[in-house]
């Protein structure tokens, strides 16, 4: 399906609007969204985020949960020519006040409950306070906005094209202890969706998932692609989602065509689903992305569900998807582990050494990225950002993506391991020193360091081993309540070890080949 | 509390989720909201709610609904446990 040629995100709202306008773009648990109902109640967003003055070169902050309106409020930011900065609703207030006072948001969107939670942990001047439905609210106080009550504005706002605008900003975990910001432009977004509209020949008669939360960015796929062609995005509901055949009723009764998930998710459908008592024929694709995929859990699924097309999906925050790799059909065989593909069209990757040479097929390497989905920066840290890139063989810039890839005879890579300290947990990427150094604050431990375990679930878990001072007992517990208070659930370790001192190598750093030696003992419950 | 959610907050506190053993978990406590119980928690729960409690749950039970709070683990347990006596 052809996209219009356009440098706006939301220009790709407004063409779905005009050209099915009662086509129902979005589905929560409360109900259904037109296209004509998204496009309207975004344009008096925006109108409203402008008349406080809030436009081009400022971030919006979105605070709900995944629903319609945090959709609404989504469009709406970028309508006034501002970048959406998503907060998990999940996270601890603390680590979500230093994002806003990182990303300098003028505008904070969310409802009465949850703004009252969140605004006194920010120091001053806070974020303007916003309704979906674009008043000025005062703490405590919910509008008693009306989602389906949206009459069309009389002049809608003016898209500004201007591709090197910043669209989102993503927070990831940074290993410095402060989370860094992902500035993703409107022509990166956009190059990422005109290819996933065409490879996944995506179209009107879809119905695509929203498993992930905005903060994740694999929600940019359903959410502006779905869009993009004016499909329809079904945003899974938080009842379901941990509930595997409650999820497996809701894709069947919901006649969901496009999956796009972390493995994880896949794999718990497969277990504990009962798959093949649901009618899932309309699922025609399923994606996954964001951590490998056990082999055996990928051939049990492709055995039970062999209708859609499998496609596994690669790329750090910072590019998007940059490869991409169709499973063979008809569940062939799959080579292992299974590959993450070669570059999709307008991205390059290269798996280099540490000389800065590229690896001959069958060896292992860096993989460095370039093209046209990678982010402007780190918002706000010029030498972060100067140390993400490089320059390429041909002069571009390349993204280094601490990725370990193997160099494949057929042409494409496959994912080996992390270079760093940094893991994934439940798809979410974690640097371990983030959670080291939080732990590192806590007034009774000398110190501390975070390694991972592999779980039945073929994810990982953490286990923290820490120092206490001498003389100064601490608990588990309080140690848990520390954490809790400053990181998101994913990041709070799960198994605690007190131990004298923690090995070093012989450079004095943190030995963590020892540590993970010393995990490899202890086993997940 | 009671015989039945007395040893399933213990198992919460000490087994799936060592933060909150400063928490008091009342009956009404939204242990899934709260992300006490996560998706991996889930399934290990339902082991030991079948073992200690002798019961099948079958996996078109494991919903929202039947657990999320302490209230509504023990509703499902006494239900089950009920069904089994029934049954020849």
């Amino acid at each position: 399906m052809a996209l219009p040629e356009t440098a706006h995100l939301a220009a790709l709202l407004r063409r779905s609007a005009a050209r099915s306008p009662q086509a129902e773009a979005l589905r929560d648990e409360a109900g259904a969204l037109s296209y004509q109902a998204l496009d309207r109640q975004s344009d008096r967003l925006a109108l409203a985020l402008m008349a406080q003055g809030i436009g081009r070169g400022q971030r919006v902050g979105i605070y709900l949960a995944k629903s319609c309106n945090a959709v609404v409020a989504l469009f709406g930011i970028l309508k006034c020519g501002a970048a959406y900065v998503p907060l998990d609703p999940d996270s601890p207030a603390t680590r979500l006040a230093l994002m806003v006072e990182d990303a300098a948001l003028a505008a904070l969107i969310g409802d009465g409950e949850s703004l009252d939670a969140l605004l006194p942990h920010l120091r001053q001047p806070p974020p303007l306070p916003i309704s979906v439905a674009g008043e000025v609210t005062a703490a405590g106080r919910r509008s008693g906005w009306q989602p389906n009550q949206a009459p069309p504005v009389s002049t809608p706002p003016a898209l500004a094209e201007e591709p090197t605008a910043l669209a989102y900003i993503l927070y990831t975990s940074g290993s410095t202890g402060e989370p860094k910001g992902v500035a993703i432009s409107h022509a990166a977004a956009l190059a990422f969706v005109h290819w996933a509209v065409g490879q996944f020949a995506l179209r009107p008669e879809d119905r695509l998932a929203c498993s992930a939360p905005l903060h994740f960015d694999l929600s940019i796929f359903d959410l502006l692609a779905g869009i993009a062609v004016g499909a329809t995005v079904a945003l899974v509901p938080a009842t379901r989602a941990l509930f595997p055949y409650a999820l497996a009723e809701w894709l069947a009764h919901q006649r969901i065509s496009v999956w796009y998930s972390v493995p994880s998710a896949l794999i718990r459908l497969l277990h504990h689903g009962d798959l093949a008592s649901h009618d899932l024929s309309a699922l025609r694709l399923v994606l996954f992305a964001g951590e490998p995929f056990p082999l055996r859990e990928l051939n049990q699924l492709r055995q039970v569900l062999p209708g859609p097309t499998y496609y596994n999906l690669y790329g750090p925050t910072e590019t998007n998807v940059c490869t991409a790799y169709p499973l063979p059909p008809g569940g062939a065989p799959l080579p292992a582990p299974c590959p993450i593909g070669a570059a999709r069209p307008g991205m390059v990757v290269y798996a280099l050494d540490e000389a800065g040479a590229s690896v001959a097929v069958g060896e292992c390497g860096e993989l460095y990225i370039g093209g046209d989905g990678l982010m402007e920066g780190y918002w706000h840290r010029p030498a972060a950002t100067a140390a993400a890139f490089c320059r390429g063989p041909a002069g571009e810039r390349l993204y280094r993506s601490g990725d370990r890839v193997r160099r494949e005879a057929e042409g494409g890579y496959s994912f080996i391991g992390r270079r760093d300290a940094q893991v994934k947990v439940r798809g979410y990427r974690v640097e371990l020193g983030e959670i080291e150094a939080s732990l590192h604050d806590h007034p009774q431990l000398y110190g501390a360091a975070v390694v991972p375990l592999a779980d039945s679930e073929g994810g990982q878990r953490l286990l923290a081993y820490y120092v206490p001072m001498a003389g100064a007992p601490v608990a588990v517990a309080e140690l848990i309540r520390y954490c809790r208070a400053r990181l998101p659930a994913y990041m709070v370790p799960e198994r605690w070890e007190a131990c004298a001192a923690l090995p070093l190598t012989t450079t004095g750093k943190l030995d963590r080949q020892r540590l993970r030696a010393l995990a490899a003992a202890v086993s997940v419950k | 509390m009671t015989a039945i959610t007395d040893p399933v907050a213990d198992y919460i506190r000490t087994e799936l989720a060592p933060q909150s053993q400063g928490l008091e978990l009342t009956p009404d406590y939204p242990l899934i909201q709260a992300g006490l119980v996560d998706s991996l928690g889930l399934f290990r729960l339902v082991t030991f709610l079948q073992d200690r409690f002798g019961i099948k749950i079958r996996a078109q039970e494991i919903v929202f609904d039947h657990f999320a709070t302490l209230a509504a683990i023990e509703a499902l347990v006494v239900a089950k446990q009920q069904s089994s006596e029934e049954a020849p």
